[in-house]
């Protein structure tokens, strides 16, 4: 887009300021949960190298959910809000995440699961945001992109070590199969569906 | 309730997991620390330190999962940490590889993580990891980087310095939340109080009897003073944000070995 380009289409209803924020909060949830699970694993993971790469990650996923901390706050919320999201979502979540008991497993909810859903809520939400006036959301997820990105890669690099250590590391038939796909991307949650819209902020929801 | 482990009468928290490449020791005697600077002494000083900047990420990583309810910019600190002690073993790592050696050369021991890990405040895990520790990882960085320069690699030399720039703020923002956090909690005195007491009866409990030897036959109380761990580094520590006050106590001749458990107090309490 140039600068003073006359302004292309718009979505017909496009988001408020109110479900804007909440779209934001629910990422930061999101962004601290993976945060904290990347946190929670890093000791509990054998292997080094993908220690040191979810180690590494904890930081791009703090760093991310601090930009849409200050950006939720330029949107009427209290510094660094989140919410968590819809029902559905979380109680998907949460059996994604007690069902990733093994190296591979976790490499794919991360790698597999939350980034290319990411990706995805920001496209449907592009579509539903005038880009000027929510320019600087964009500028967050542009940045993230980036780190997404390198984070992909970074994990392919990992898991490609792995693999061809994997006899040294004792791992069993299946577990070298299930490292095979730990990249193929899984469905976390819809995008539709993700956002629980304009009810009151809980209490708990505040928590930094 | 965290997993935990009895050594020598001592509730530890359990190791952190570790590939098969390892071999996790719970002693120093079952270590293959080496005096001096010979090539084998050298790849396992390397070794070592890998897996102590390992034990480091794997403390502040566990830290920002046990409490998440911290404020939000400690929490950014800790992620940071988290960055930084990858950073610094895979530096570590690619110069173990360097030298012809590789992942497990060496036995490895989790002392660090077995003790600070067993606090449950978020107070007296910082006391212990960060402030005393980490610490205590800046006086030595001072001192191991000149010894790497005396023997002439200046390469190694240098990127001990640049770790020591990440540790001194690893410290200083644990100085800087220590203080925070105490002004917001009348127990806070209690829990830093609690977190030394119990390293100092671990220290205690491990300590060496003199004369005792590691794997390969060196004598474990002379291995700690030759190493440097009676330097203290003071402009890093003025840096870190250590007082005036603390560090007049720390000028004292003083040995944080296992011998001087109140030392180790004065250190970290002053």
């Amino acid at each position: 887009m140039m600068l003073l380009e006359p302004r292309g289409p718009l979505p017909a209803q496009p988001l408020v300021v109110r479900q804007r924020a909440d779209c934001i909060m629910s990422l930061r949830w999101l962004s601290t949960g993976t945060m904290r699970l990347l946190a929670r694993w890093t000791p509990e993971t054998p292997e080094m190298e993908v220690k040191l790469l979810f180690g590494k990650h904890i930081h791009d996923f703090a760093q991310f959910a601090d930009a849409l901390g200050k950006r939720v706050h330029e949107l009427r919320m209290p510094l660094q809000a989140q919410r968590d999201p819809a029902h559905g979502f979380l109680r998907s979540w949460n059996e994604l995440v007690s069902d990733a008991d093994s190296t591979p497993a976790k490499l794919k909810l991360v790698y597999g699961g939350v980034i290319p859903f990411i990706d995805a809520f920001v496209v449907w939400y592009r579509s539903n945001v005038d880009p000027l006036l929510d320019e600087p959301t964009f500028r967050v997820f542009e940045h993230f992109a980036v780190d997404a990105r390198r984070m992909h890669d970074e994990a392919a690099e990992v898991l490609d070590f792995v693999a061809s250590h994997a006899d040294l590391l004792g791992y069993t038939d299946d577990q070298r199969a299930a490292l095979g796909l730990a990249l193929e991307r899984i469905t976390i949650g819809s995008v539709d569906d993700f956002v629980d819209y304009r009810s009151p902020l809980a209490k708990g929801e505040r928590t930094k | 309730m965290a997993a935990t482990k009895q050594i020598k009468g001592v509730t530890l928290r359990a190791d952190p997991a570790r590939d098969t490449a390892f071999d996790v020791v719970q002693s120093p005697r079952d270590m293959h620390e080496y005096v001096g600077m010979s090539d084998i002494a050298q790849r396992q000083r390397i070794h070592r330190h890998m897996h102590n900047e390992m034990q480091a990420l794997e403390i502040a990583a566990q830290t920002l999962s046990d409490f998440p309810d911290a404020p939000w910019e400690l929490q950014l600190e800790l992620a940071r940490q988290c960055w930084d002690e990858v950073r610094h073993t895979i530096m570590m790592y690619r110069l173990v590889l360097e030298r012809g050696g590789y992942k497990g050369e060496f036995p490895v021991m989790n002392h660090e993580w077995s003790i600070a890990c067993m606090a449950t405040t978020l107070i007296g895990r910082l006391t212990l990891q960060n402030r005393t520790f980490e610490g205590g990882e800046m006086d030595l960085l001072r001192h191991l980087s000149r010894m790497w320069r005396e023997a002439g690699d200046e390469y190694t030399a240098g990127i001990l310095d640049g770790f020591l720039a990440d540790e001194v703020q690893h410290v200083r923002f644990a100085n800087t939340w220590i203080k925070k956090l105490t002004a917001n909690n009348p127990l806070a005195p209690l829990q830093v109080a609690e977190a030394v007491s119990f390293l100092r009866r671990v220290t205690s409990s491990l300590a060496p009897t003199p004369g005792e030897t590691n794997g390969v036959g060196v004598d474990i109380t002379a291995f700690t003073h030759m190493d440097g761990s009676e330097f203290v580094a003071f402009e890093d520590r003025r840096l870190a944000g250590f007082s005036e006050d603390e560090l007049r106590v720390l000028a004292k001749p003083l040995t944080r070995s296992p011998e001087n458990p109140e030392n180790i107090d004065k250190a970290t309490t002053s």
